[in-house]
């Protein structure tokens, strides 16, 4: 990635995700989450309901097996993945990180005369 | 001893036996062999051409399908009619609200995302209250809990990700055709639905060779507006990651494969449907109908079918936006149609 010295303009150094802000991913927003997480639940309860009162499961006994399975299998990936981290390709330092907003403005980089290292420093979205 | 059927017949276990089934499959993977090959390499001048041509003229197919199927007097069907007619013209006019509107500064990316979300979900549910008339009317008994399962898991999709959800319409409107010649091969032509059955497992086929010979292809240039727009219609914007190439190709070959089902296939397995039959269409021929409605909507829909083909040779791109502002209708009209024949 090229890195270019630009003038940053009222951009603060800070962590690489924003802690908290108006700007999301707008495919995928807070309230859509929620009405899609009630939805879910709501289809997976009438989808666990019918499968127990359909005719083909032989035994209560299996049917609350099927379903404690179920509970499980589902929980294990959620525990699994909840703590997903951002896309691969947002997890190095590359010109990629721009395009999932969590960066905006202009970069800043820092030499200093006393050693080799730059400082890239990204603003955070506000 | 001969039979009478080797004698009429001819001697088939000699050669191959050319009967409809296998003439109809063969012709069918040939020419969608063929128009994938054409599509795949030339997918923005295939997009423009297949528009010009059919788009127009399949609507008119549609119609004249649609309306000779439309019994002369509702009866026990009324409420199911009544919700059909009810939510297309809903659904078609919210749609083209949001169209007006679109460009407008007020409509951010959520606005867009959270409509997007609304209209999906009133589709499901506008489905669902179809079908389960459908099934009423039918006096079948149905699992309505397993299907209004179904249709909250796919209405909590369209809240997670309603772009992505609207753009699978897209990509699954095709389909209906098919699923609509399957039903009607099922009613008039039987003998003929095995076969059916292999030509429609091949498209999954013809996709996978497409994706895999497309995949890589670079994206299709959007130096000028048309090509931009033809893009962003299959998705291009939403799934940066796949070829705009693939992408472009994949929706127009799905979309050749629906307007040559309208044109040639439902006419040539529904003799009923054949379009200058007009005989067969109760409403028109029947005293007891609308004959001169019908004849009215028939000569509006001859008339907007030329102009659009004026249209497009005049300003191909205008018209363009225009043709599919207005192709919602008959996207949703298809639907209430289906649920009927299921």
């Amino acid at each position: 990635a090229v890195i270019r010295a630009l003038q940053a303009d009222g951009a603060k150094p800070g962590a690489f995700f924003p802690s908290s802000g108006n700007d999301r991913p707008s495919i995928v927003n807070r309230t859509g989450t929620i009405i899609g997480g009630v939805l879910l639940t709501l289809a997976a309860m009438l989808g666990g309901l019918w499968f127990i009162r359909s005719r083909k499961v032989s035994t209560p006994n299996l049917a609350a097996l099927t379903v404690l399975l179920l509970i499980s299998g589902v929980g294990t990936a959620s525990w699994v993945y909840a703590n997903a981290g951002p896309p691969p390709e947002a997890r190095s330092l590359t010109s990629k990180i721009l395009k999932y907003g969590f960066v905006t403005g202009e970069l800043q980089v820092e030499t200093t005369n006393d050693s080799d290292d730059i400082k890239l420093i990204l603003p955070v979205a506000k | 001893m001969v039979s009478s059927n080797e004698v009429a017949h001819g001697n088939d276990s000699a050669g191959l036996r050319l009967d409809g089934a296998t003439l109809f499959a063969a012709t069918f993977l040939g020419c969608a062999v063929v128009a994938a090959v054409a599509i795949g390499s030339f997918p923005l001048q295939a997009s423009i051409a297949t528009i010009f041509l059919f788009a127009g003229l399949h609507n008119w197919f549609e119609f004249r399908y649609f309306v000779g199927r439309m019994p002369l007097r509702w009866g026990r069907s009324t409420p199911f009619y009544s919700v059909a007619i009810g939510g297309v013209l809903t659904l078609a006019g919210l749609y083209w609200v949001a169209y007006a509107a679109s460009g407008n500064w007020l409509w951010s990316n959520d606005e867009w995302s959270l409509f997007a979300s609304v209209w999906n979900t009133l589709l499901i549910a506008w489905l669902v209250a179809l079908y389960c008339l459908r099934k009423r009317n039918a006096k079948v008994e149905h699992p309505w809990l397993l299907y209004l399962s179904v249709a909250l898991l796919l209405t909590s999709l369209t809240w997670f990700a309603p772009l992505y959800c609207s753009l699978a319409l897209v990509f699954i409107h095709p389909f209906i055709a098919m699923w609509f010649l399957e039903r009607q091969i099922r009613r008039t032509k039987k003998e003929w639905l095995h076969a059916y059955h292999l030509c429609m497992a091949a498209v999954p086929l013809m996709l996978l060779v497409l994706a895999a010979c497309l995949s890589r292809q670079p994206n299709l240039p959007e130096d000028s507006q048309l090509f931009w727009k033809i893009s962003q219609h299959a998705g291009s914007q939403l799934l940066p990651h796949i070829s705009s190439h693939l992408l472009v190709a994949t929706h127009v070959f799905l979309e050749t494969i629906h307007y040559f089902v309208w044109l040639l296939l439902i006419p040539l397995v529904d003799r009923r449907s054949i379009p200058w039959r007009f005989s067969e269409i109760p409403l028109l021929s029947n005293r007891r109908g609308l004959p001169k409605l019908v004849a009215t909507v028939f000569s509006v829909g001859t008339l907007a079918a030329l102009a659009l083909w004026i249209g497009f040779t005049v300003d191909y791109s205008t018209t363009r936006d225009i043709y599919f502002a207005a192709a919602i209708l008959h996207v949703l009209a298809e639907f209430p149609f289906l649920i009927k024949m299921l």
